[in-house]
């Protein structure tokens, strides 16, 4: 029937009233428009029928015990699969103490007045004081490079030339260091072999950057190992 | 069942809570048909609910420090849901091609009527068969109406308990548990057969 389309009740109220969850006042209500609605009389029945073949669902018996094992709660079992899975976050902390290296480098690079890291390209007749990282093997470096980059004009072009050539440098860091933390570290080459195999640059720099990469590396490393370990 | 079965939930509880494997034994021994039931339906694969069941109480006795509430039972339950809720994300990110499993949609699409392979529907009982129709049909509905089917009307839980289970409020729970039951309805209606063996036993609905 046409009236009895619009309900006065909602099959959410029709269906707590099967469970008898409805609140006395709205039981009454429900109860009496069920009452002298066929249609609603008529979906009661029918939830009332899904609701008995659902509880009638076969119940099935566990197939067997689930009780634990001393084995399956064991803190840290030694296996290899959970040697590697806390090793991951050390090895994360390698790639992040890599990265991390990378902008101290660009960093350093930026600020440098054009003395240490342009080296000879821009001062090649007096090289520059070396700060710390200054070694004897960077006399020879670097008057090769002042030869070679003669027909490079000075300033601007230099500092670029040079501060890219850290930033691949410290690339090349950050790929050795990622080759490590997935484990081939004696495979791949060294940061320091990739730097010297490459021509060019300041060795000077080259080993204050693998100097600067280790030191981040090994802390950032054990900082994110102790941190786990706390952690687990 | 051992001697610690019969012991007190509470007592029980502290004892887990110190870390007593055997006393959580004794709390898994009680629970673990239910737990296991609720793996079934939810997942529709023996195979699937025995693992997410022990998946459940290895986390639970990981967590038992942080156990709240009164019940035990809600508790467990409510780690087992969450396990299955988590295998259902897992199948649908990568739906996997399985012959004895109806693959549960969250979205409860129509599909397939998924008949069982193993055995014609007309060689099952009629009883069996509104049964399979009914499993198939939960495993249609949305996860969270599913779930509160489940707990309410195959475990028959009260709305009280299916709320302490499944979190949210009462309110949340009557409609999920009404939408739930009109999809089943509706379902059920579509299939006259099935309907008319339950409606033999009352009287006709229209």
């Amino acid at each position: 029937m046409f009236w009895e389309r619009k309900h006065q009740v909602s099959e959410a109220q029709l269906s707590a009233y099967i469970d008898g969850s409805i609140e006395q006042v709205e039981h009454t209500h429900v109860e009496a428009h069920v009452g002298s609605c066929a249609s609603c009389r008529a979906t009661v029945d029918e939830l009332r029928l899904v609701r008995r073949a659902l509880r009638e669902l076969p119940r099935a018996v566990a197939p067997r015990s689930f009780a634990l094992r001393q084995s399956d709660v064991a803190p840290a079992p030694p296996s290899v699969a959970r040697g590697m899975t806390a090793a991951m976050p050390a090895l994360t902390g390698v790639t992040m103490a890599a990265f991390l290296t990378f902008g101290v480098l660009i960093g350093m690079d930026m600020n440098d007045p054009g003395g240490n890291s342009a080296d000879g390209r821009s001062s090649a007749l007096q090289p520059a004081p070396q700060a710390a990282e200054g070694a004897t093997m960077d006399r020879s470096a670097t008057e090769y490079d002042a030869a070679d980059a003669t027909q490079i004009p000075d300033g601007y072009a230099g500092d670029v030339a040079a501060g890219s050539e850290t930033m691949l440098n410290a690339l090349r860091l950050t790929a050795t260091a990622g080759a490590l933390s997935i484990g081939t570290p004696f495979s791949t080459p060294t940061p320091a072999s990739a730097a010297l195999s490459d021509g060019g640059g300041s060795m000077a720099i080259r080993v204050g950057e693998i100097a600067a990469a280790s030191v981040g590396l090994v802390a950032g490393g054990s900082l994110a190992a102790a941190w786990w370990r706390r952690k687990t | 069942m051992n001697e610690t079965a019969r012991l007190d939930e509470a007592e029980l509880l502290e004892r887990c809570r110190d870390g007593d494997l055997d006393a959580f034994n004794s709390l898994v021994a009680l629970h673990q048909d239910q737990v296991y039931n609720l793996c079934l339906r939810m997942l529709a694969s023996p195979a699937a609910a025995e693992d997410a069941a022990q998946e459940a109480f290895i986390s639970a006795f990981r967590k038992i420090a942080s156990m709240r509430g009164p019940s035990a039972r809600s508790w467990l339950l409510r780690i087992a849901a969450n396990t299955c809720i988590d295998e259902l994300r897992r199948r649908k990110r990568r739906p996997q091609v399985s012959l004895d499993v109806p693959v549960a949609s969250e979205e409860g699409e129509r599909s397939l009527d998924v008949p069982d392979g193993s055995a014609g529907p007309e060689q099952l009982a009629l009883r069996g068969e509104v049964r399979e129709a009914l499993q198939a049909e939960l495993s249609l509905l949305p996860a969270d109406q599913r779930l509160a089917i489940i707990l309410c009307d195959v475990e028959g839980l009260s709305y009280e308990e299916v709320a302490s289970t499944m979190g949210g409020s009462l309110g949340t729970v009557k409609s999920r548990i009404s939408r739930g039951r009109a999809r089943l309805r509706e379902a059920l209606r579509g299939r006259p057969e099935l309907f008319g063996d339950l409606v033999r036993h009352t009287k006709e609905g229209n």
